[in-house]
């Protein structure tokens, strides 16, 4: 017994968490360019007022030198703010799914349904309550980003 | 239709959310979940803490449905006009009156009260000088003005709200307030709205008479009078209230006072008073509409 989990110990000091995770957030700001031409970027959030939409990027990083599996990243919406329809996507293809009840379960937007009975309806991207990415896969020394965006109300 | 009663017209604007308010934090923090050689692992990112900004925006809108009707030579008054901060965050006001552009005579003494509440200019109302509105609220000004005696037609006259906090900001540009900024979301840091006056051709011509009871004036002797009430050109008056004193050295005889022939009115003692019904003339010039009677008798 002993021997077991001296083993089991050993496994696990051999893999080492590796991957993390950072979040950023963005908004838009119109810009001129040399030729007088009008344009937007996006640049780190400063001036965030009622109606601004904010660009939520989530970076992930594996600094290990094994590949890491489904990763499952999950992200509240913040309170105060309503994502946007549409907005969510990946750098390297993911699977994304939506929460209308704080998380609990998580569905695809075609299928995620609010209120019961004759009230019950399809529910609208400004009441998505969480999103979920599950990315197949991490390289070693690799990093990717999921990102969406929402409006602060 | 022009009127004599100033209509207050409580457009009751919709309460609408102006936004989160100014200073609230929003937080975002993403979760991770992962294998590593079947091994599970989690993660957490960074708390992301952006502060809300303060949007300054502002509108302020006459309240008036019509031309407010004046007379030549009429002072203090009123036009009603509501200030709505439309921002996320309190501002604060000062004020100014301006002229619009159609202008066919310039009022004076123009001052901008701060309505009581209750939505009609009154001694209670005080000079609106630096007011702070909360987000999403309202206050209610008046402008008030006396009419020249030589006025004619329309004067387009109103107020300009502007934001003490917003200043000199041009429009995009912010500044630091407490732990968050102001954003002037306006083209000027100033909003103004105009109503009209427009001067009534409209006038109540009184013709008392007087009828003896004898061709000499004993004691106890009856006097009539009779008070035709007439208007003079075209449109409708309301409120028309007919004070008159008794004369000196006559009591007035009890239940006297007629209007059109039917008891009406009231006697308080020193002078009867009677409320006359909406006149609507037609045409100018007409027939008197009313007529008032009431009999004295000399002490």
């Amino acid at each position: 017994m002993k021997k077991l989990l001296t083993t089991s110990a050993l496994l696990l000091s051999m893999v080492q968490a590796s991957v993390n995770i950072h979040s950023t957030s963005y908004q838009e700001e119109a810009k001129i360019t040399p030729t007088g031409e009008k344009t937007k970027e996006w640049v780190r959030a400063s001036k965030v007022v009622p109606g601004t939409v904010v660009r939520y990027v989530n970076s992930l990083e594996n600094a290990g030198t094994k590949s890491a599996r489904k990763l499952v990243v999950k992200n509240p919406i913040p309170k105060s703010m309503e994502y946007v329809e549409n907005s969510a996507s990946c750098q390297n293809g993911c699977t994304m799914t939506y929460s209308v009840d704080g998380g609990q379960n998580y569905n695809n937007a075609e299928a995620l349904y609010v209120g019961v009975g004759e009230n019950r309806r399809l529910a609208k991207a400004s009441e998505y309550t969480d999103i979920q990415w599950i990315v197949d896969s991490l390289l070693a020394n690799t990093q990717s980003t999921v990102e969406y965006k929402a409006r602060l109300k | 239709m022009n009127k004599y009663i100033i209509t207050f017209i409580l457009m009751i604007q919709s309460l609408f959310s102006v936004g989160i308010t100014a200073g609230t934090e929003i937080k975002n923090i993403a979760y991770l979940n992962y294998n590593l050689e079947s091994v599970p692992f989690s993660a957490t990112s960074n708390e992301l803490i952006d502060i809300v900004d303060q949007k300054i925006d502002m509108q302020i809108v006459c309240q008036e449905s019509e031309a407010v009707i004046v007379g030549v030579g009429e002072q203090r008054r009123a036009m009603r006009f509501i200030l709505n901060n439309t921002g996320n965050g309190t501002d604060s006001y000062v004020f100014s009156s301006i002229e619009g552009d159609v202008l066919d005579f310039k009022v004076s003494n123009a001052d901008i009260y701060l309505d009581n509440g209750d939505g009609i200019f009154s001694v209670e109302d005080s000079l609106a000088t630096e007011i702070d509105v909360l987000s999403d609220g309202n206050i209610s000004l008046f402008l008030v003005s006396d009419i020249p005696e030589d006025a004619s037609n329309f004067s387009e006259n109103g107020i300009k709200a502007s934001s003490i906090i917003q200043g000199s900001l041009d429009y995009g540009e912010s500044k630091k307030l407490e732990n968050f900024y102001a954003v002037a979301l306006t083209e000027e840091s100033a909003k103004s709205d105009v109503c009209t006056y427009e001067v009534s051709n409209l006038a109540v011509a009184l013709e008392k008479t007087a009828i003896l009871s004898s061709d000499k004036l004993y004691k106890g002797s009856t006097i009539e009078y009779k008070i035709a009430v007439n208007v003079i050109g075209e449109g409708s008056i309301d409120n028309i209230v007919v004070n008159d004193n008794i004369p000196t050295g006559t009591v007035y005889v009890d239940n006297s006072l007629k209007l059109d022939g039917v008891t009406a009115g009231d006697f308080n003692g020193t002078a009867i008073s009677v409320v006359l019904p909406s006149i609507n003339q037609l045409k100018e010039n007409s027939e008197p509409k009313h007529h008032i009677t009431f009999d004295v008798k000399v002490q």
